[in-house]
C-alpha cells in the first residue's frame, strides 16, 4: 500500500491584554515573552525530539521513509527570534531529501475565505520563506485548517499548484473513496489529496483514549491496518504537536511511531510525499464542495466565524486591507497580517478550552483594541503621505 | 435656638465602602456637622477612623457585653409588618430570589432573643455588606440600632436608603423621636416599574412611617409619590452635592473624539441605549470612539450586541476601573453620555462637568434638574441622543457653550447648599 504522511506545525501569536488605554499608543500587540516561552517548551517536548526521530527513521530506512511538513510562517518567524536551533533542526530534515515542504498561507490565516488577493500574497510569502530556509519551492498547498472548497481549489490551480490537501469528512466525500485522488469540478490539473480522516484520527486522538475499543493500540496492529487499505494512496495527516505535546512522551508516543513506521516499511508498504502522489496517480472522481470545509471536529468553519464577535473581528480586519496596503509600509502590512492568524478568532469561540485568555470575550476585546490601534496607525500614515503629497504639488 | 441633635443611620461609609451611597452619606455628614450635633451609626466603620465634627459608630466595633446591657427589657415592634424576608437578596437583581424564607409571625409585638455574639459577628466578618444573608443583616442592624438609640440623646433620626429604614422606624418607635428618611435610590430605579417584594415593602413602609422624606431629586420625589403612594406634602427633594475633584487633562493617544459611558452595566443605567446611540452616531461620522467603562451582569451580552451592530472597532469596553483610571478616562473624554432609564441623581454627570466635559443625559435623571447646560433627551430616544452627540462633536461653538454652562451648574451643586435645605426639613419636622 502507498502511504503519504503529512504533519502540520504552527504556534499562535498570543496578544497582550491590550486595553482601551493603549489604543493609539502603537505598542507591540503580541505577548513576545509568553510566545517565546511556549515555543521553547513545545520545541523541547515535541519538535526537536520528533525531528530527531524522523531523521533516524529516514536514515534507518535508507530514505524509504518519507513525509511532508506544512510549517506556518508564524512559527518559523517565532523560531528565528526565540529558537534558531529549531530552524536548524528542520533544515537537517530537509537535507535528507525525504521531506517535502508544503505551501501554506504564511500567517495561518483565513484569507482564502475573505480576500483571494491577500490569500495569494500570503501563500507566495510563505513559499519564498520555505525556499530560502529549506531550498525547495512547494508544489502542493495545505490551507489553514485544511480549509477547502471548489473556489479554493480553483484558486490553487490558478496559482499553479499540482495538488491541494483537503480533509475527507464523510459528509464531503459522499460515496467517493478517501484513498483516491480527486478533482474539483472543472479543475483537472490540480489534484485534491484527501486526508483519511478515520485512520488519521486514530493516531491523533483515539490512541490515548482509554474508552476506545482498540485501546491500547499496538503499533503493529496499526501498521496492519495501513497495509490492508485499498486505493491509490492512504493519506495520514495531523498536527506535528501530536508527537510529545498533545500526547506526552509518557504515553509512549515516540516509541509507538518508531515501531509503527518500521513495521509498516517491513511489511512492504511504500511511503510517498504528496507531490509524488499527484505525479503518480490520476484523479478518479470529482469532488464537489460548494461551501468551505475544514478539518475541525464538525468539518465546518464555525469555530472561526460562528459567533458575532468572530464575524465582527474578521470583517473589521479585512476592511483594513486596502488602506493598509496603500501605505506601502512593509512593517505595518506585516503587523496587519499577523492579526489575521486564525488563532485570534478561534480564541473568541465560546467553547474553546485552549486559550491564553480568561474568556472569549476578553480575547475579542484585546483583539479589537489592537485592531483599533492599527486603524489609528493607518490613518496617521495616510495623513503623512497626504501632506507630503501636498507639499510636493506645491 | 440650640443646635438640633441628629442621629443618622447609614449603611455604606468611606473609607471602608466607597459606593455612591457611602460617598453621598459622607458628603452630607460633613456638611451637616457644621450646623447640627451629629452622630452616625453604620454597620461597618474603620476602627479608629475619625471625622471632623461628627462621631461615627460602627457596629463591627461594638463589644458583645456592651450590647447585652443595653438590650435589657426592650421589645421590638416593627418586624411584624414586613412579613417574609428572603434569605438571598440582591438589590440590583431584577427578580428577587425565593429560596428559604425567614417568616415572622404577624402578632404585633415580638420579643427577640438577646443580641447574640453571632449577630454582631455578621458585621465584623470580611464579607461584603450586600453579600450573603442581606435580610438578616438588615434586621440585626435594626435591632441593634433600636437598642443603642435608647442610650443616645437626640432630637430626630435620619435614615439613608432601605437598608436602614427598618432601623429608623424601630428607633422612632423605641424613642418617640421623629423620623426623616433619605431616598438615594429606590427599587423602582434598580428593578423597574414592576418591582415588588421585600425591599419595595420596606421602602414603602419606611416612607409611610417617616415624618419627612428627602429624595435626591424632584424626579425621585415623583417616584416616591407616584410609585410608592407617599403623601407629596411630606416629600422635600434635596439635590446631592459634588465634592471637588482634582481636575487634569490628558492628551488622547488617538485622533478621534471620545464619548464616555460610566457606570454599572445594569438595565437601570441604559447601557443598551448607549450602544444604539453609538451605532447611530457612527452612521454619521467615523471620527469618534465610544468607551463603556464599568462592569456588571450585562457586560458579555453588551459585547456581543456591539459586535452585532458592527461597531466593535469603535466601541470599547474597559471592564472595572478604579478611581484613578476613571479620572484618567475623564481627563481625555470629549462628551459624557448618561442614558439612564431611571437615575435618582447621577453624580457622575456632575463629576464629568468638573472635568469640563459637556454631557448628554437622559431626562429620567435627577441631575438633569441641576445641569441646565446639559443636552437632554428621553432615555429611549436614541435618535435625539445621537443628534446631541453629533452636534457636540461637530459644532465647536455649541461645545463651548455647553461646557461653560456646566461650569456654572457645578458651582451651585455643593453639599453646603444641600445641608441648608436638610436643616430646613429638620426644623419643619420638629416644629421649631
Amino acid at each position: 500500500m502507498n502511504i503519504s504522511l503529512t504533519f502540520h506545525a504552527h504556534q499562535p501569536n498570543r496578544l497582550i491584554p491590550y486595553d482601551f488605554f493603549k489604543i493609539g499608543e502603537h505598542a507591540f500587540y503580541e505577548d513576545d515573552e509568553l510566545n517565546g516561552r511556549m515555543l521553547s517548551e513545545v520545541a523541547e517536548r515535541c519538535y526537536l525530539p520528533a525531528n530527531r526521530l524522523m531523521k533516524q527513521l529516514i536514515e534507518l530506512s535508507d530514505g524509504k521513509f518519507k513525509f511532508a511538513l506544512a510549517i506556518s510562517g508564524v512559527i518559523l518567524e517565532q523560531a528565528k527570534y526565540h529558537r534558531p536551533d529549531l530552524i536548524t533542526s528542520f533544515q537537517e530534515l530537509a537535507e535528507t531529501g525525504c521531506v517535502e515542504f508544503l505551501a501554506m498561507p504564511y500567517y495561518a490565516s483565513l484569507a482564502s475565505l475573505y480576500s483571494t488577493g491577500e490569500f495569494a500574497e500570503q501563500v507566495e510569502e510563505h513559499m519564498d520563506l520555505i525556499e530560502e530556509l529549506f531550498g525547495q519551492r512547494p508544489t502542493v498547498l495545505w490551507n489553514t485548517g485544511m480549509l477547502y472548497s471548489n473556489a479554493i481549489a480553483a484558486q490553487a490551480y490558478d496559482m499553479g499548484f499540482e495538488g491541494i490537501m483537503a480533509d475527507g469528512s464523510s459528509r464531503m466525500m459522499k460515496n467517493l473513496h478517501p484513498n483516491e485522488l480527486q478533482c474539483a469540478p472543472l479543475i483537472a490539473k490540480t489534484k485534491t489529496i484527501v486526508r483519511n480522516r478515520h485512520l488519521s484520527n486514530d493516531l491523533a486522538n483515539r490512541r490515548v483514549d482509554p474508552s476506545w475499543s482498540e485501546y491500547p493500540l499496538s503499533p503493529y496492529t496499526y501498521a496492519d491496518w495501513l497495509g490492508q487499505q485499498q486505493g491509490q494512496v492512504v493519506n495520514i495527516s495531523m498536527d506535528y504537536e501530536t508527537l510529545g505535546e498533545r500526547q506526552p512522551d509518557t504515553t509512549g508516543v515516540f516509541e509507538f511511531w518508531r515501531s509503527m513506521i518500521m513495521a509498516t516499511l517491513f511489511a512492504g508498504n511504500n511511503f510517498m510525499t504528496p507531490t509524488e502522489c499527484v505525479r503518480s496517480f490520476d484523479s478518479t472522481g470529482t469532488l464537489d464542495v460548494p461551501s468551505p470545509v475544514s478539518c475541525s471536529t464538525f468539518g465546518t468553519t464555525t469555530h472561526w466565524n460562528g459567533n458575532v464577535m468572530q464575524q465582527e473581528a474578521l470583517k473589521k480586519i479585512y476592511d483594513l486591507e486596502n488602506s493598509v496596503k496603500d501605505s506601502e509600509d512593509r512593517d505595518m502590512i506585516h503587523v496587519w497580517r499577523k492579526l489575521q492568524s486564525a488563532d485570534h478568532f478561534h480564541y473568541m469561540e465560546k467553547s474553546n478550552g485552549f486559550t491564553p485568555y480568561p474568556s472569549p470575550f476578553d480575547a475579542y476585546i484585546y483583539y479589537m483594541n489592537a485592531l483599533a490601534d492599527l486603524q489609528v496607525r493607518v490613518k496617521r500614515e495616510a495623513e503623512i503621505i497626504h501632506n507630503a503629497h501636498k507639499v510636493t504639488l506645491a | 435656638m440650640r443646635r438640633i441633635k441628629v442621629l443618622k443611620l447609614g449603611w455604606e461609609f468611606p473609607p471602608l465602602i466607597n459606593g455612591g451611597l457611602g460617598v453621598a452619606c459622607m458628603g452630607i455628614s460633613r456638611a451637616l456637622a457644621q450646623k447640627v450635633d451629629l452622630s452616625v451609626i453604620v454597620p461597618k466603620a474603620k476602627p479608629g477612623a475619625t471625622y471632623e465634627g461628627f462621631g461615627l459608630i460602627g457596629i463591627n466595633n461594638l463589644e458583645h457585653r456592651e450590647m447585652e446591657t443595653l438590650e435589657e427589657g426592650y421589645t421590638y415592634e416593627s418586624f411584624s409588618v414586613v412579613g417574609k424576608a428572603p434569605v438571598n437578596l440582591d438589590p440590583y437583581a431584577c427578580e428577587e430570589g425565593t429560596p428559604g424564607n425567614i417568616v415572622f409571625t404577624r402578632e404585633g409585638k415580638l420579643l427577640f432573643s438577646k443580641v447574640h455574639k453571632a449577630d454582631l459577628d455578621l458585621f465584623t466578618s470580611k464579607e461584603d455588606l450586600y453579600a450573603g444573608d442581606l435580610a438578616r443583616k438588615v434586621i440585626e442592624f435594626s435591632k441593634i440600632c433600636a437598642v443603642m438609640a435608647r442610650s443616645y440623646d437626640f432630637d430626630l433620626v435620619h435614615a439613608h436608603d432601605w437598608m436602614t429604614y427598618l432601623a429608623g422606624v424601630e428607633v422612632k418607635k423605641a424613642t418617640g423621636k421623629p423620623l426623616v428618611v433619605h431616598l438615594h435610590a429606590s427599587q423602582f430605579d434598580r428593578a423597574g416599574a414592576d418591582a415588588r417584594g421585600w425591599i419595595y415593602d420596606i421602602e414603602k413602609y419606611g416612607m409611610e412611617q417617616a415624618d419627612a422624606v428627602i429624595p435626591v431629586s424632584k424626579y425621585t420625589g415623583t417616584v416616591a409619590a407616584g410609585h410608592y403612594g407617599i403623601d407629596p406634602a411630606k416629600i422635600f427633594p434635596v439635590h446631592n452635592g459634588a465634592d471637588p475633584v482634582h481636575v487634569f487633562h490628558t492628551k488622547k493617544k488617538f485622533p478621534e473624539k471620545l464619548v464616555l459611558f460610566l457606570g454599572r452595566l445594569t438595565a437601570q443605567k441604559g447601557p443598551e441605549f448607549f450602544l444604539q446611540i453609538a451605532a447611530k452616531v457612527l452612521e454619521q461620522t467615523d471620527n469618534v470612539r465610544f468607551v463603556m467603562a464599568g462592569t456588571g451582569e450585562k457586560l458579555r451580552q453588551l459585547i456581543e450586541t456591539g459586535a452585532f451592530h458592527g461597531v466593535g472597532d469603535k466601541f470599547h469596553f474597559t471592564g472595572f476601573l478604579n478611581k484613578q483610571k476613571v479620572n484618567e478616562l475623564l481627563s481625555m473624554t470629549d462628551v459624557y453620555c448618561m442614558p439612564s432609564v431611571s437615575e435618582p441623581f447621577g453624580l457622575s454627570a456632575l463629576e464629568a462637568a468638573q472635568f469640563n466635559i459637556p454631557a448628554v443625559i437622559s431626562k429620567q435623571s435627577g441631575v438633569a434638574e441641576v445641569m441646565k447646560g446639559a443636552l437632554k433627551a428621553d432615555f429611549w430616544d436614541v435618535n435625539m441622543m445621537a443628534k446631541h452627540i453629533v452636534d457636540l462633536i461637530t459644532d465647536e461653538e455649541l461645545y463651548k457653550q455647553v461646557a461653560e454652562q456646566s461650569a456654572q451648574d457645578i458651582k451651585n451643586s455643593n453639599w453646603e447648599t444641600a445641608a441648608d435645605k436638610m436643616l430646613r426639613v429638620y426644623h419643619h419636622v420638629l416644629g421649631w
